[in-house]
C-alpha cells in the first residue's frame, strides 16, 4: 500500500512536465480560443463581447462556407492520394532487387525536403511560361503547350493533390507500409502461389488485411497531417486567398488571412474553434476504433 | 527454361516501373538543385532541366545580399532548443507510461493520444494571443519552451520504445535499492540511445521543415529561420505584389536540401528506422 | 566512438539552448539610442543610407529593425497591442495610423512640431487630409510615392508608334498595347496589387470612401476588368500564373503599370531603354499615394532622440538622401521641387513630369483597407482574366467580402 502510494508520487513528478505543458500550451488555449471568439477582438483595441455574432456571419459568409468544402475535400482526397501512392511505392520496394536502396532514397528524399522549397519548385514546374512539365508535352507533341496549370480550375486539384505525394505525410506512411509488409509471412504467399493466384488477388487476400492495422493508422495520422500540413504547403504554393479563386483556400489559410491581413482576432478564434471541432471529429473516430485495434495491449 | 525467362521480364518491368517513379519522385529535387545554377532570365524563360551556361550568381546574391549564414544559424538553434527540450521532458513522462502503474496512468494516457489528434494549427491562434500578452512573440520561446513541456507524440514514441525492454530490469534495481529515477537515469537512458537519437533525428527533421510556428510567431529579419527566408528574402517587392527571385530561391532552397540528404545517407538507420516505428502498434 | 557523438551533439544542444536564455536583445543603455522599424532593406551605399547619416548628424545611434512586407503590418499591431517597447520609432502605414492613435500606441506630435523646423502646411494636400478627424498629428510621411506607366522605348520605335504622353488617352494605350503585342511579347503586363485600384479609380469608381472606411467598387471595376480580360483574350496581357516574374524587366511586355518606386529597381538593371508616363485612364486620373508615416512609439523610453531622429529624416537632408536612395519624391512640396528624386542612374527617362502629374492625382486609397481584403478582390480579378468569374460577380463577390470584414 505505501509502495503504492510512493510509486503514484515518483510517476507524478515523472509526468509533471506533461501536466504543466497540458494545463499551459493546450487546455488554457481552448478556453482562451472559445472565449476570444464570442468578441470582436482585433489586433490592437479593446475587444468587447459579442455572442455569438462571429458563428452567425461566418455561416453566411461564402468565403467561409466555401473554404469549409475546401478543407474537408482537400483532406479526405489528400489522405487517400497519398496512402494510395505510398502504399505503390512500398510494395515496389518491397520487391527484392538490386539497387533498392537507391530507390528508397530517391523515394524518400523528397519528404524531408521542406514543404516551401516544394511548393517554390512546383511552382515552376507547373509555370505556364517556362514550366518543366509545360516544356516536355511541348516537346512530345511538338506544338506549344501553354497550360496554366495550377491556376486553371480544371487542373488545379490535379496538380495540388500530385504535388501532396511529395509530403513528409507520404514518405511516412511509405516506410510504415514498408515495416509492414516486410513483417508478412513469406509462406502466405508461397501457398497462395501453388494456387495460381494472381499478384492482384495476393494483394487484396492477403497483404491487405496482414497490414490493415498501419492502414488505419495511416489513415488517422493521415487527416491530422493533411489538417495541419496543408498551411506550410499551401500558403507558400498558392497564397493567403487559395487561388483561383479561393478553390484551395483550406481553413487554416483563412485563419491566417482573417488573423493577419485583417487583424480579426476573435473571428479567426471563431474559425480555430470549427477547426478544432472539425480535427476533434476525426480524433474521436479515430480513438474509437485504435481503442479496439491499434493502441492498447494491456 | 520458358518461366525463367517470364521471370526475367518481370524483373526488368519491375525495374522500369520503379525507374519511372524514382524520376518522378526526384525531379523537384533536380529542378531545385540545378535551379539555382541558372540565371534569372534562364529560369523564367526556359523550361530545360540543365542550365544552358551554369553560374555561381544566384549563390554569390544569396551570400552577400541576406545573411544567410544567421538563418541558418537560426534554424539550428530553434532545432537545438527544441529537440534538446522534447527529448528530456518526453522521455521523462514517457517512462511511468512504459513501466509503471499508478493511479490515472489510463487516464493520462488517453488524454496524451487524444491530444495527439489535434492539429497545431487550430490552437496557433490562441497560442499566439495568449503568448503576445506575455511578449513572447519575435523570439523562439512560443517555440522552445513548449518542447520543454513533453509533446503528445515523442511521449507516445518514447513508451513504445521503451515497453520493448525487458521488465525486469526495473524490478532487480528495484530489488537492490535503486530509486526509480535511478532507475531511469542509469539504466533506461543508457539502454535507450538509439531511441534518442531517433527522436532527436525526427524532431530535427520536423524542426528544419517547419514554416508555420515560425510564420505565426517570428517577425523580424533578426529571428528568421531559413523556411521563412525563402518565402520572404528572395522577393523584392514592388508595394504588396511579389516579384520573385525565382534563381536565387531555388539556390537558397538547395542548401536546404542538402543537410536532409547528409542525414539520409548517414543516418539512415535512425531516420529511416525511426520513422518506421511510428507505426508500431 | 558513437558515444562521443552523441554527448558532443547534447553538449552543443545545452550550450545553444544556454545560449538563448542569455541573449535576451540588449535594450539601450543610454538615451542615445533608438530603433526603428521599416519594410525596406537599408541601402547598403552609406552615402545614401539616411540612418547612418542621422547617427552621424545627431549623435544618436540609429538601429534599424526590417521586417518582411507582407508581415509588416501584422508585426507593427501586435507591438502595439502588446505595448511592446523595442521599437521607438515607427513607420506605420496609412491603414494603420487612425486604429494606433486611436488606441494611444502613438504619441501625438504637435508639441513636439511646435518648435520643430518642420512645416506642416508644406505638406501635399492629401497627407493633411489623411490626418483629419484624428485631433492631431500623430506622423509624418516618410515620402510619397504612386503609380506610374513604364515603357520599353525600344519597342515603341521598333512599332513605329509615338512614345506616350502624359495626357494620353485610353484609347491610345489600348490602341498602342495591342499594335505592340508580337510573339512573345505582350503589349502590356496585367495590372498588379497596386494598379488594379489605378485602372478602376481612373474608369470612374470611388474605390474608398474615407467617411465610411469602405471599399467602393462597381461600374468603374465591371469595365476595367472588361477591357483587361478581352486583352488577355487577344493575347495583348499575360494570364496571371504561379511562375509569375516581373515580364517588363525581362523584356517580355512593352509597358507595365507599376509603383513610381519600381524606378530605383529599374535604374542601372534593365539592358533597354525606357522612360515613364502617367497611368492612361478612362474616365479621370486617379493614382493611389503610397507612403508610411514616421511615428513616436507611445512606450519608447528615448523619445527625445527619437524625435531628433525624425525631425533629421524629416528635414531637407534627410528627404534628399531618402529621395536619391528610393527615387520616392518628398512629401514636403518645397523639397519634391529640388528633384532629389529623380535618380541619376535612370538615365532614359526623360519624362520625368510623369511623377509630379501622378502625384498631383494622388489619393489615399485602398491602401487604407484591410490587406485582407484588397488581396481578397485582386485574387478575384485575376479569376475574370481566367474565365472563372464574370466582372459582375467578381466586382459582387469582393464588395461583400469586404463588407462583412471592415462592419466588424
Amino acid at each position: 500500500m505505501a509502495q503504492k502510494k510512493r510509486d503514484n508520487r515518483t510517476a507524478f513528478f515523472f509526468i509533471l512536465p506533461w501536466i504543466i505543458g497540458f494545463i499551459c500550451f493546450t487546455v488554457f488555449p481552448v478556453i482562451f480560443m472559445v472565449r476570444t471568439s464570442l468578441t470582436n477582438a482585433k489586433m490592437v483595441g479593446k475587444p468587447k463581447f459579442i455572442g455569438a455574432a462571429n458563428y452567425r456571419n461566418m455561416f453566411k459568409s461564402a468565403t467561409f462556407l466555401n473554404s469549409l468544402k475546401v478543407t474537408v475535400f482537400f483532406t479526405i482526397v489528400m489522405v487517400i492520394v497519398t496512402a494510395v501512392w505510398a502504399m505503390i511505392m512500398a510494395l515496389l520496394l518491397n520487391r527484392k532487387q538490386k539497387l533498392n536502396g537507391i530507390f528508397q532514397f530517391c523515394y524518400f528524399l523528397p519528404s524531408v525536403v521542406p514543404s516551401v522549397a516544394l511548393a517554390y519548385a512546383f511552382r515552376t514546374i507547373f509555370g505556364k511560361d517556362a514550366g518543366l512539365l509545360n516544356g516536355l508535352l511541348t516537346l512530345i507533341r511538338g506544338g506549344a503547350v501553354n497550360i496554366n496549370w495550377l491556376y486553371d480550375k480544371q487542373t488545379v486539384y490535379l496538380v495540388v493533390f500530385f504535388i501532396t505525394l511529395f509530403t513528409y505525410n507520404t514518405g511516412q506512411m511509405m516506410l510504415i507500409f514498408r515495416s509492414g509488409l516486410a513483417d508478412v509471412p513469406e509462406d502466405l504467399y508461397e501457398a497462395a502461389d501453388l494456387d495460381g493466384a494472381s499478384a492482384v488477388r495476393k494483394f487484396f487476400k492477403i497483404t491487405l488485411p496482414m497490414i490493415s492495422p498501419l492502414v488505419l493508422f495511416n489513415a488517422v495520422n493521415g487527416c491530422i497531417s493533411a489538417l495541419n500540413g496543408s498551411f506550410a504547403l499551401l500558403y507558400p504554393l498558392t497564397g493567403e486567398s487559395g487561388d483561383p479563386n479561393g478553390m484551395t483556400q483550406v481553413l487554416s489559410l483563412l485563419i491566417y488571412k482573417e488573423a493577419f491581413s485583417n487583424m480579426k482576432l476573435g473571428y479567426a478564434s471563431a474559425l480555430s474553434v470549427i477547426l478544432f471541432l472539425l480535427a476533434a471529429a476525426f480524433g474521436i473516430a479515430i480513438f474509437l476504433i485504435s481503442g479496439k485495434t491499434v493502441y492498447y495491449e494491456n | 527454361m520458358g518461366t525463367r525467362s517470364k521471370k526475367t521480364t518481370d524483373e526488368i518491368i519491375m525495374y522500369i516501373v520503379k525507374i519511372i517513379v524514382a524520376i518522378i519522385m526526384f525531379t523537384p529535387i533536380i529542378w531545385i538543385l540545378t535551379g539555382g545554377f541558372k540565371t534569372l532570365t534562364e529560369f523564367t524563360t526556359s523550361s530545360s532541366i540543365i542550365p544552358k551556361k551554369a553560374t555561381l550568381e544566384n549563390y554569390a546574391y544569396i551570400f552577400k545580399h541576406s545573411p544567410i549564414w544567421k538563418y541558418m544559424f537560426n534554424t539550428i538553434f530553434l532545432m537545438a532548443g527544441t529537440t534538446l527540450g522534447t527529448l528530456i521532458s518526453s522521455s521523462l513522462v514517457a517512462y511511468p507510461l512504459a513501466r509503471m502503474e499508478f493511479t490515472g496512468k489510463k487516464i493520462v494516457f488517453s488524454i496524451i493520444i487524444a491530444t495527439m489528434m489535434i492539429p497545431n494549427i487550430a490552437l496557433i491562434i490562441p497560442q499566439y494571443v495568449m503568448f503576445g500578452k506575455i511578449g513572447w512573440l519575435d523570439s523562439y520561446l512560443p517555440m522552445i519552451v513548449p518542447a520543454w513541456f513533453a509533446y503528445p507524440y515523442n511521449v507516445f514514441l518514447f513508451r513504445q520504445f521503451f515497453r520493448s525492454l525487458p521488465k525486469e530490469l526495473d524490478e532487480a534495481a528495484i530489488i537492490d535499492g535503486c530509486s526509480r529515477r535511478q532507475v531511469f537515469f542509469k539504466i533506461i537512458v543508457p539502454l535507450s540511445k538509439p531511441t534518442f537519437a531517433t527522436i532527436a533525428v525526427l524532431s530535427c527533421v520536423f524542426w528544419w521543415n517547419e514554416l508555420t510556428q515560425p510564420v505565426f510567431y517570428i517577425n523580424s529579419d533578426r529571428w528568421r529561420t531559413m523556411t521563412i527566408a525563402l518565402m520572404t528574402s528572395y522577393t523584392y517587392t514592388g508595394g504588396n505584389a511579389f516579384v520573385i527571385n525565382w534563381a536565387s530561391i531555388m539556390a537558397a532552397a538547395s542548401l536546404m536540401i542538402i543537410p536532409p540528404m547528409i542525414l539520409y545517407l548517414t543516418g539512415s538507420q535512425y531516420l529511416v528506422g525511426g520513422i518506421k516505428t511510428t507505426g508500431l502498434k | 566512438m558513437k558515444k562521443r557523438a552523441l554527448s558532443i551533439v547534447l553538449a552543443g544542444m545545452m550550450a545553444a539552448t544556454l545560449a538563448a536564455v542569455g541573449s535576451v536583445p540588449a535594450m539601450a543603455e543610454d538615451g542615445g539610442e533608438v530603433t526603428i522599424t521599416t519594410w525596406n532593406e537599408v541601402n547598403p551605399d552609406d552615402s545614401l543610407n539616411m540612418y547612418k547619416k542621422a547617427e552621424e548628424a545627431t549623435g544618436v545611434k540609429v538601429n534599424v529593425t526590417v521586417i518582411p512586407e507582407s508581415d509588416y503590418s501584422s508585426k507593427l499591431n501586435q507591438m502595439v497591442n502588446t505595448a511592446d517597447s523595442s521599437a521607438d520609432i515607427m513607420i506605420v502605414w496609412e491603414n494603420d495610423i487612425k486604429n494606433f492613435a486611436e488606441a494611444g500606441g502613438i504619441d501625438a506630435l504637435d508639441d513636439y512640431l511646435a518648435d520643430s523646423s518642420i512645416d506642416t502646411t508644406d505638406f501635399i494636400d492629401a497627407v493633411a487630409k489623411l490626418s483629419d478627424g484624428l485631433g492631431g498629428t500623430y506622423g509624418l510621411p516618410w515620402c510619397a510615392a504612386t503609380e506610374i506607366m513604364y515603357y520599353n522605348k525600344d519597342m515603341f520605335d521598333a512599332a513605329g508608334i509615338e512614345y506616350p504622353t502624359n495626357d494620353w488617352s485610353y484609347e491610345d494605350f489600348k490602341a498602342a498595347a495591342e499594335k505592340l503585342t508580337t510573339d512573345g511579347v505582350y503589349g502590356c503586363t496585367i495590372p498588379n496589387l497596386q494598379t488594379w485600384w489605378a485602372g478602376i479609380g481612373g474608369a470612374g469608381d470611388q474605390v474608398y470612401d474615407p467617411e465610411s472606411g469602405e471599399l467602393v467598387i462597381g461600374e468603374g471595376a465591371v469595365s476595367f476588368l472588361t477591357d483587361c480580360k478581352d486583352m488577355v483574350d487577344k493575347n495583348i496581357m499575360p494570364e496571371p500564373s504561379s511562375d509569375t516574374t516581373d515580364m517588363f524587366a525581362a523584356g517580355k511586355a512593352a509597358m507595365s503599370w507599376q509603383g513610381s518606386w519600381m524606378i530605383g529597381s529599374y535604374a542601372g538593371s534593365l539592358d533597354f531603354n525606357w522612360d515613364i508616363a502617367t497611368i492612361p485612364t478612362n474616365q479621370v486620373k486617379y493614382n493611389t499615394l503610397h507612403t508610411g508615416f514616421y511615428t513616436l512609439n507611445a512606450n519608447s523610453q528615448n523619445k527625445e532622440a527619437a524625435w531628433k531622429v525624425i525631425e533629421y529624416l524629416m528635414g531637407e537632408e534627410g528627404q534628399t538622401i531618402n529621395s536619391k536612395s528610393s527615387a520616392n519624391p518628398s512629401a514636403l512640396k518645397t523639397i519634391a521641387d529640388q528633384g532629389a528624386w529623380k535618380v541619376e542612374a535612370a538615365t532614359s527617362i526623360t519624362n520625368w513630369d510623369a511623377m509630379t502629374d501622378s502625384l498631383a492625382a494622388g489619393v489615399f486609397g485602398y491602401t487604407c483597407l484591410p490587406s485582407g481584403v484588397t488581396g481578397d478582390a485582386v485574387s478575384k480579378f485575376n479569376s475574370v482574366l481566367l474565365g472563372e468569374m464574370t466582372p459582375e460577380e467578381a466586382v459582387e463577390a469582393a464588395s461583400q467580402y469586404a463588407a462583412e470584414t471592415i462592419g466588424y
